[in-house]
């Protein structure tokens, strides 16, 4: 009761904040606008609408690769999915006229997509089902004696079991990797953690990356970009996506 | 009186004969070679030979210093001959030696009993070389040789080693087998043998006349310079030599034997590759031709191009450096990526060498990739040969596919949204946190666990009838009261009862079904473990049941509470009895 009606609270703050936003919005005083949303964004709740009107106010700004960041996000609301395509649309036009796009490497565009596509809840739902119905048929085929119960059986809890597998997999693949939008105009992806560091290759605001987890260092983060390329960029310069809103 | 002076005559002439042939017996011994290096074996024969000898007695070997008998059942074999009218016998004994000494190995003396008769075989000395010793190849049955094409290479430089075969004709090849270890340190090997068997052909060293057969082939590479070494090479071959004697039978019974045999290590002195005069040295030596092309000589800003450099011919293909090429300013380079292809052939390797790099242009307009000069290291004539690679010209295109659309699209005319929708509150997803998780993986396991082991209760009932009787002891016996009435004849009641508690106890503690005393039946409870007061109680109720029977004097209510102590006593042995 107490946990609901906190809930109902916090939901009529972020409501009343996210208003104020839009009026801010609307009257082209942008920086208003995003500061607000940014207070709504802190509260630890986010809806479709809240995330366009962030994307439009960097947009606004001119920071695209927030901009990016903030409609990707909104992607995965199916409400605002033509704000969140349209304002995509004209980030990427943007982007393109500053600076070129890297070429792109098929096992990194492969990772990417796996990690962008990855459900975890449909992931293990579907061995669990599978096994619940396996597990069904065979002690069916327990009671009753049956070839075809026996190979049902069989091949469903083996599918289980590959399942489980993949699951297992890629969660620990996923695990490791964030995808993440460079927000700065330009930084250089260096051999190693360090300013002094030698510059592998310069990389522009709106490039995704991909984060490694498994490699880190203060003020530093670990990234591959998408042809291959890998090394250290600020942490500064990166926005990671969160596991449900990714690219 | 003639006819018995030719008699005696013809005794005369005869007798000599008899007494020659009883004495005719020649035993000697001989080795299959004289001079073996350390580590050989040779074959150690005893010959025994004569007209007429029937029993041979297997010589006991005396033990020889320096060499290691390495069977001591000896092979035997049997040659007859008929010669000017005189049939002769040739026993042979075939001892296998091993020598494991450098220096005079002396074969001595030893009897060899025949028909009773002890003879003595001759003495002899052979000699055993060491491996590092050349050995008097004229003198040599069979001998290996690695041959080296090049013995003062510089690094890189294509060698061909050999390993040749030599062999008297007498010596028949059997087969081979080219041991692992050859060491080849500091060289690039690759195998030349295309898998087709050597084919020996004669030659004549220093007048012998000789079989020589090339076992396999190798190019060989130095990777650097000063003194390296190409290791021995062992090879165990499978001999037969013809027998002594030229007849049909020796083509069969000819002595076969497995030789070891080992090259000598041979030193090569490499020398350094001189620098090149002009051009950009890639460590290249060989004849090899050289081109270079690009992939799209026109292409949009950011697309990737192809540098290709083919490298082809005869020479250190997998030696060779990437060759580094000047790009003009504002190209980037990306993960080049290098292919080699080698062919074999007969006495060289050939093959093509391919660097490709990845370069991409970051703005546009027209560039020339300067021209380069690669040198290749020519050894026939001891001095670079340089390649000239022409200048290429690249035209990089700003991204046509949206230039128009710029105008149009930079207004950026999105409103913001002015309604919200509900709000979500953010968490991660944990699997393992999920009640559903756990209840979907739990559940059916426990599902298979159970129907497994009613399958295996179920297949033991049918198929165990004591386990059948044991696990259905209870409902036998609760079904055998079932059917006592309260009209029932009260001898049919105490006989109901009776039966259902005997067959319960005989199901339940796995007795025959009939047959037993009542007494074998109290004895059967009380070693199960049952109370003494339920074994007493039903000690009390067979009696009962055995006196009602003819005597039937019990009022119903007897009768109910003797049904009531049944059903107890079924209960107590239940339980101490599961």
């Amino acid at each position: 009761m107490m946990i609901a009606l906190l809930l109902l609270l916090l939901q009529g703050g972020a409501d009343q904040l996210f208003n104020e936003a839009t009026e801010h919005l609307t009257q082209k005083r942008v920086m208003e606008a995003s500061t607000v949303l940014h207070q709504v964004d802190a509260m630890d709740v986010e809806n479709g609408p809240m995330l366009i009107n962030l994307g439009i106010a960097y947009a606004q700004l001119d920071s695209l690769g927030l901009a990016k960041y903030y409609f990707t996000r909104a992607a995965a609301y199916s409400e605002v999915s033509a704000q969140s395509e349209a304002g995509l649309s004209y980030v990427t036009q943007q982007l393109q006229r500053r600076a070129s796009g890297l070429p792109v490497l098929a096992i990194n565009r492969i990772q990417n997509s796996i990690l962008s596509r990855f459900d975890p809840f449909l992931s293990l739902l579907i061995p669990i089902l599978l096994l619940n119905v396996g597990a069904l048929l065979l002690v069916w085929h327990f009671r009753s004696a049956n070839r075809s119960r026996k190979i049902a059986a069989i091949v469903l809890l083996s599918a289980s079991g590959i399942g489980f597998l993949h699951h297992t997999v890629v969660s620990v693949f996923a695990g490791r990797y964030d995808l993440g939008v460079m927000i700065r105009q330009e930084a250089q992806l260096r051999e190693s953690a360090s300013p002094e560091a030698s510059v592998i290759v310069p990389v522009f605001e709106g490039y995704d990356v991909r984060i490694d987890r498994s490699q880190a260092s203060e003020g530093w983060i670990h990234v591959i970009l998408i042809n291959g390329s890998k090394g250290w960029l600020p942490a500064s310069a990166i926005r990671t996506y969160p596991s449900n809103a990714r690219p | 009186m003639l006819k018995i002076g030719n008699l005696i005559l013809a005794l005369l002439l005869v007798l000599p004969a008899v007494i020659v042939a009883q004495d005719d017996i020649v035993v000697t011994t001989s080795a299959s070679e004289r001079t073996v290096r350390k580590g050989d074996r040779f074959a150690l024969s005893i010959e025994i030979k004569g007209s007429n000898f029937r029993n041979v007695t297997r010589p006991t070997l005396p033990g020889i210093p320096g060499v290691v008998l390495q069977s001591a059942q000896p092979s035997t074999s049997t040659n007859y001959s008929f010669v000017n009218g005189v049939a002769s016998r040739t026993y042979t004994f075939t001892y296998v030696y091993q020598s494991d000494r450098v220096g005079s190995i002396t074969i001595p003396t030893f009897a060899v009993t025949v028909d009773g008769r002890e003879y003595l075989t001759n003495a002899f000395t052979m000699t055993v070389l060491d491996r590092d010793v050349n050995q008097p190849e004229e003198s040599a049955e069979i001998y290996i040789r690695m041959e080296v094409s090049e013995r003062r290479p510089v690094v890189g430089e294509q060698m061909l080693a050999e390993l040749v075969l030599y062999f008297k004709p007498t010596i028949e090849i059997l087969q081979f087998q080219i041991a692992n270890s050859w060491r080849t340190d500091g060289f690039w090997k690759e195998s030349l043998d295309d898998g087709t068997t050597p084919v020996a052909e004669n030659i004549v060293i220093r007048g012998e006349r000789y079989r020589k057969a090339v076992l396999s082939k190798h190019a060989l590479f130095p990777n650097r310079s000063g003194e390296l070494s190409i290791g021995e090479q062992p090879v165990t071959v499978t001999v037969r030599t013809a027998g002594r004697y030229a007849d049909p039978f020796n083509v069969f019974f000819g002595n076969q034997r497995a030789v070891d045999l080992s090259t000598d290590a041979i030193g090569i002195r490499v020398a350094s590759l001189p620098e090149p005069e002009t051009g950009t040295a890639i460590n290249a030596v060989g004849d090899f031709k050289i081109t270079r092309r690009i992939s799209n000589p026109t292409v949009s800003v950011g697309e990737a191009i192809e540098l290709v450099t083919e490298i082809s011919g005869s020479g250190n293909l997998a030696l060779l450096t990437k060759p580094v090429y000047e790009l003009p300013e504002g190209f980037e380079t990306y993960q080049p990526s290098e292919d080699l292809k080698l062919t074999p052939t007969a006495t060289s390797i050939t093959g093509t060498r391919t660097f490709r790099d990845v370069i991409i242009a970051r703005r546009g307009g027209t560039y020339t990739l300067p021209a380069a000069e690669l040198a290749v290291y020519n050894p026939r004539r001891n001095e670079y040969q340089v390649t000239t690679l022409g200048a290429v010209t690249i035209t990089v295109n700003r991204d046509t596919n949206t230039p128009l659309s710029y105008t149009s699209d930079t207004r950026f005319s999105m409103v913001p949204v002015m309604t919200a929708t509900p709000w979500v509150t953010r968490h991660a997803f944990g699997t393992w946190r999920q009640w559903w998780f756990w209840l979907g993986i739990i559940l059916p396991l426990l599902l298979i666990v159970w129907g497994w082991r009613d399958r295996k209760n179920r297949d033991r009932l049918n198929s165990d009838y004591g386990f059948f009787r044991k696990t259905k002891a209870k409902e036998r016996a609760m079904s055998k009261l079932a059917v006592i009435t309260p009209e029932q004849d009260v001898k049919d009641t105490y006989a109901a009862l009776y039966s259902a508690l005997s067959g319960f106890v005989c199901d339940k503690l796995g007795l025959p079904e009939a047959g037993l005393s009542d007494q074998q039946l109290l004895d059967a409870m009380t070693q199960a473990g049952v109370d003494a007061q339920a074994v007493s109680d039903a000690k009390r109720l067979f009696e009962s049941c055995n006196t009602i029977r003819f005597a039937p004097v019990a009022s119903r209510k007897d009768v109910a509470r003797e049904q009531q102590l049944v059903l107890h006593l079924i209960q107590t042995i239940s339980e101490v009895v599961p």
